[in-house]
């Protein structure tokens, strides 16, 4: 049956990629489009006290512009997202605030690089110059930059109408946490801090709008993860029943949960060209990226953790403050539920309470990055079972394997309500540690302290729930996929999904190909477009696999079995002695071909005299797959389940520290990954080498550095450093396969839990390495210069 | 603004633009050539999305203004493939799966192009310096440099 599946083919997508025949949003071209510059706020905290577009106007090429007043008369606030608004909220958000802002903004701006004013000109260049040109008139405002101080009373708010600087709050709490936490014999208490840094695509956003008045018709391409969310959001937010939206996200050079949002230039452009009934488009540069694009994982949290002498946990207590920034609506308030719902991660913990805290401040608005909430759980956590290793004087191995779950266990409930699907967690660290040679690694490393060489050994054990889906919400959590196979008997593939980078093209293809028993060539994949499908959640959480994947097995089975029942009744026999392969049929137990697909679309759609009694012609079905194993409704305990399945993974790092310099050398990296069964083994691996790249990124490099008057000093990829090849390190990476149970094909998921690994381990590894010298590491990112001064001020970072 | 004339060639064809002298060569080559293969990934020159080989050597076209490309050879993403068979680069990075998204890799083809005519043999230190001013943030690396080498072994 798997002729494609699960072998590594060499990817569709790529072939167009190598002659840079793709067409990205900033390729497309509309006759006549008009081009839109945005004129941005300098201050993070000011009111606006004048707009002066006179000067801009009076630019040659400029033919409009626009302030916040303008938008405020033609449209009305940013609806939210991903909350729709047709529902009250359900336990899982027991308080999320929204703020009015508008696509410009009006009366205050509230980040550096707020949009304020619009202006549109014949010509890109002339529209950045009159961009400059708008004259605005601030009354600056004392900003709120740092995240505790913006919690105290007494601090400035950002919004008048709230009480306090809170947009969102969880609590949850199981068993007696704080007598377990008083009668415990260790105790770990820390206090963690982890950075601000974001995804930053190669390719920034872009947005174009065009609208045919004929038929009322407003298309918008734009470079976004939600294409079938968009066209609720704008026409809410322009109040405009009488359009209808087709929303296009071509292909896409990354996405990395950074196009998760509804951002406010995907209702000025609309807005600007149903004023100038022209196309208009935005193009957005790195420079505006990086204060216009939301950022990620800023966060403080609070863990209190008690142990009993066997070094099992007895008792979990955590208060999770994030950073919010501005709200915007980016989705930001996931980060505090997912963060505070999973740090007890891949270990059993029964006593577990949490509060946590979405909070606004004067930055740009936070949204979801490649392992949203996740990266910063598993953080949390993982430094807490290496101190207790230390404290109980258990190997840092040996605290993991008292205490994670059980094979056994399985489909095990964890304490804050979600279904963890599969696994062998201690197959997987007893995998990692072989492969490393730990023991090996453990004795040459006290080898070379001998030698006065700083060397450790990090250990890190990862869960990363994926898929997932919110009540009430754009992110509903399933997927639509249209199969069908066309008269001349080749597949048509329509997916609500969108092309962010990961293969969907292929590993669609595979799938299809054996489902429909057709040849690889011959299927054809559409994604990308709110015209394709009715409805889709769009592309986030490392979903694909798990819904939009199962979406395509349902639909395909559904059309192999009218195509062999077409067959199997112009054979005169029955459906099941008949299979389908390569697009022919062939008789079980006779050889020969009988039929070809092709054949048989020809009955399908011609000769439907010969289709058996009361089928309709044609071949072709529509499934909506539904996230499994998740729960809308909550339980007696007040718990949602609200992901699908759970990979996990445990990654190893060798590393040496130069303690005069603080700089880290990574000398092996490994990983045992866990994500289900692969449909394409290489584009797995490759998804994995990435998303660790990203996370070495976000320990060693990449750090959105806010002064305290909010001003963003890292701003460009001068100052703000993503790994180049040079800082990448060789990748030992190796794979358990538990198939997940409650998907047709057996897949969960890959595109995030790297990601997650290398702040966890290498921190691991450092504090390792320089626990000679009595370092702790609890803050991020691991820079050379926080490493030295955490060396040379004999103390933790994070200790502040 | 005045105008001027820029005369240039690229990928072989000769181009002649009446184009503000303050206009980037990135912009040129995708605007006014029509050529959208290459890329622009940000404003600093820091990405390498815009990597085009002029006169032989690679510059970042982001940082060029459109008036130095004056009389100048220009080779592109487009150049690469001749008569519709994919360039021995452009197959080591598809079999290799060196890329993604896509966006970067006009960028990496080129500075391919450039840097194995100088250094036909290197060794994975070299590359991963010779690329340091290209970014990619799908892949990891990883493969790129198996597709860097898998050209050179084919190119011989």
């Amino acid at each position: 049956m798997t002729t494609y599946v699960g072998k590594s083919i060499k990817r569709k997508e790529s072939f167009d990629s190598i002659q840079g025949k793709n067409t990205y949003i900033g390729d497309v071209e509309v006759p006549g489009m008009l081009h839109a510059a945005i004129h941005r706020s300098p201050y993070a905290h000011a009111r606006v006290k004048e707009v002066d577009l006179s000067e801009a106007l009076a630019q040659p090429g400029v033919v409009a512009a626009m302030c916040g007043e303008d938008v405020r008369r033609l449209s009305r606030p940013l609806a939210p997202f991903p909350f729709t608004r047709t529902k009250p909220y359900t336990s899982d958000y027991p308080r999320v605030r929204f703020a009015d802002h508008y696509g410009l903004a009006v009366d205050r701006v509230r980040h550096v690089g707020e949009a304020v004013a619009v202006v549109v000109s014949e010509d890109r260049y002339a529209a950045a110059d009159a961009a400059e040109a708008v004259r605005v008139e601030y009354e600056p405002l004392p900003p709120v930059v740092d995240v505790e101080a913006a919690l105290e009373r007494g601090s400035a708010r950002l919004y008048e109408e709230w009480p306090d600087n809170i947009q969102y709050e969880f609590r949850f709490s199981e068993g007696p946490v704080e007598k377990l936490l008083e009668e415990a014999p260790v105790v770990i208490r820390e206090r963690i801090v982890q950075h601000r840094y974001t995804g930053t695509p190669m390719e920034p956003r872009g947005v174009i709008a065009s609208v045919d008045r004929r038929d009322n018709l407003l298309t918008l391409w734009s470079s976004t993860q939600v294409p079938h969310a968009l066209p609720n959001l704008v026409l809410e937010t322009l109040g405009r029943a009488d359009l209808k939206i087709r929303v296009i996200s071509p292909t896409m050079g990354g996405g990395f949960g950074i196009k998760w949002a509804f951002y406010p230039e995907e209702v000025l452009m609309p807005l600007l060209s149903l004023q100038l009934d022209r196309p208009v488009g935005w193009r957005e540069s790195r420079s505006e990226h990086m204060v216009a694009s939301h950022h990620s994982r800023a966060q403080v949290d609070h863990v209190e953790a008690g142990f009993d002498r066997a070094g099992r946990i007895t008792a979990l207590k955590t208060h999770v403050i994030v950073d919010l920034g501005a709200a915007y609506p980016s989705g930001g308030t996931s980060l505090a539920f997912v963060t505070a719902n999973f740090i007890p991660g891949p270990y059993r913990v029964d006593n577990y309470a949490t509060s946590s805290f979405g909070v606004v401040t004067n930055k740009t608005a936070a949204g979801p990055h490649r392992a949203n909430g996740k990266a910063e759980s598993n953080f949390i956590m993982e430094r807490v079972m290496d101190r207790a290793a230390l404290e109980l004087g258990l190997g840092k191995d040996e605290i993991r394997r008292r205490n994670l779950i059980q094979p056994h266990e399985f489909p095990y409930t964890c304490v804050t309500g979600s279904i963890y699907d599969s696994g062998d967690y201690p197959a997987c660290l007893r995998k990692a540690l072989a492969e490393a040679d730990y023991a090996g690694l453990l004795a040459d490393r006290d080898r070379c302290r001998l030698e006065g060489r700083y060397r450790g050994v990090g250990l890190a054990f990862l869960l990363e729930p994926l898929s997932s889906l919110r009540p009430n919400a754009y992110n509903a959590g399933y997927e639509t996929v249209t199969v069908r196979v066309d008269p001349v008997g080749k597949a048509w593939v329509f997916s609500g999904d969108v092309n962010m980078s990961m293969s969907h093209k292929t590993t669609l293809s595979q799938v299809v190909a054996d489902e429909l028993g057709v040849r690889f060539e011959d299927v054809q994949v559409f994604e990308g477009d709110s015209a394709l499908v009715s409805s889709s959640s769009g592309s986030y959480a490392s979903r694909f696999s798990t819904v939009t994947v199962s979406a395509a097995i349902k639909a395909s089975r559904a059309v192999r079995t009218k195509i062999l029942a077409i067959a199997a009744h112009s054979l005169r026999t029955h459906p099941e002695a008949l299979e389908c392969t390569g697009g022919m049929i062939l008789g079980r137990d006779k050889p020969g071909v009988a039929l070809t697909v092709k054949e048989v679309a020809n009955i399908a759609y011609y000769s439907i005299n010969q289709l058996p009694g009361n089928m309709d012609p044609g071949l072709h079905d529509t499934h909506y797959f539904i996230n499994p194993n998740t729960s809308f409704e909550p339980d007696a305990k007040g718990r949602t389940s609200n992901f699908s399945t759970f990979p996990y993974a445990a990654h190893v790092a060798y590393v040496e520290v130069n303690a005069a310099t603080g700089e880290t050398t990574i000398l092996r990296y490994l990983t045992v990954d866990d994500s289900g069964n692969m449909v394409n083994p290489m584009i797995v691996d490759t998804q994995i080498t990435g998303a660790i790249s990203h996370g070495v990124g976000g320990a060693f490099l990449e750090e959105l550095v806010y002064d305290e008057q909010g001003q963003l000093l890292s701003g460009t990829f001068a100052d703000y450093l993503i790994p180049s090849m040079a800082e990448m390190p060789d990748l030992e990476i190796h794979h358990m396969v538990t198939p997940m149970p409650f998907t047709p094909g057996g897949f969960k998921g890959v595109g995030e839990i790297g990601a997650i690994g290398p702040p966890v381990v290498l921190a691991s590894a450092i504090e390792d390495a320089l626990a000679p010298l009595g370092v702790k590491i609890m803050s991020l990112p691991l820079k050379p210069e926080n490493i030295w001064r955490a060396i040379h001020e004999n103390r933790g970072t994070g200790d502040k | 603004m005045k105008r001027i004339t820029v005369t240039t060639t690229i990928n072989g064809t000769d181009y002649a633009f009446e184009v503000e002298p303050r206009l980037l060569l990135v912009d040129l080559i995708r605007d006014k050539a029509g050529l959208k293969g290459t890329h622009v990934g940000c404003d600093t020159g820091n990405c390498g999305a815009c990597t085009v080989v002029m006169n032989g050597v690679t510059v970042k076209s982001c940082q060029v203004l459109a008036p130095r490309a004056g009389g100048a050879e220009i080779r592109t993403v487009e150049g690469l493939a001749r008569d519709g068979t994919l360039h021995p680069i452009q197959e080591a990075f598809w079999e290799c799966d060196g890329l993604e998204c896509g966006f970067c890799t006009p960028g990496m083809l080129m500075t391919t192009a450039a840097f194995l005519e100088e250094n036909p043999h290197p060794s994975d230190q070299e590359i991963r310096r010779a690329y340091s001013g290209n970014l990619c943030r799908c892949t990891g690396y990883l493969n790129i440099i198996k597709a860097v080498k898998r050209a050179a072994e084919t190119m011989g």
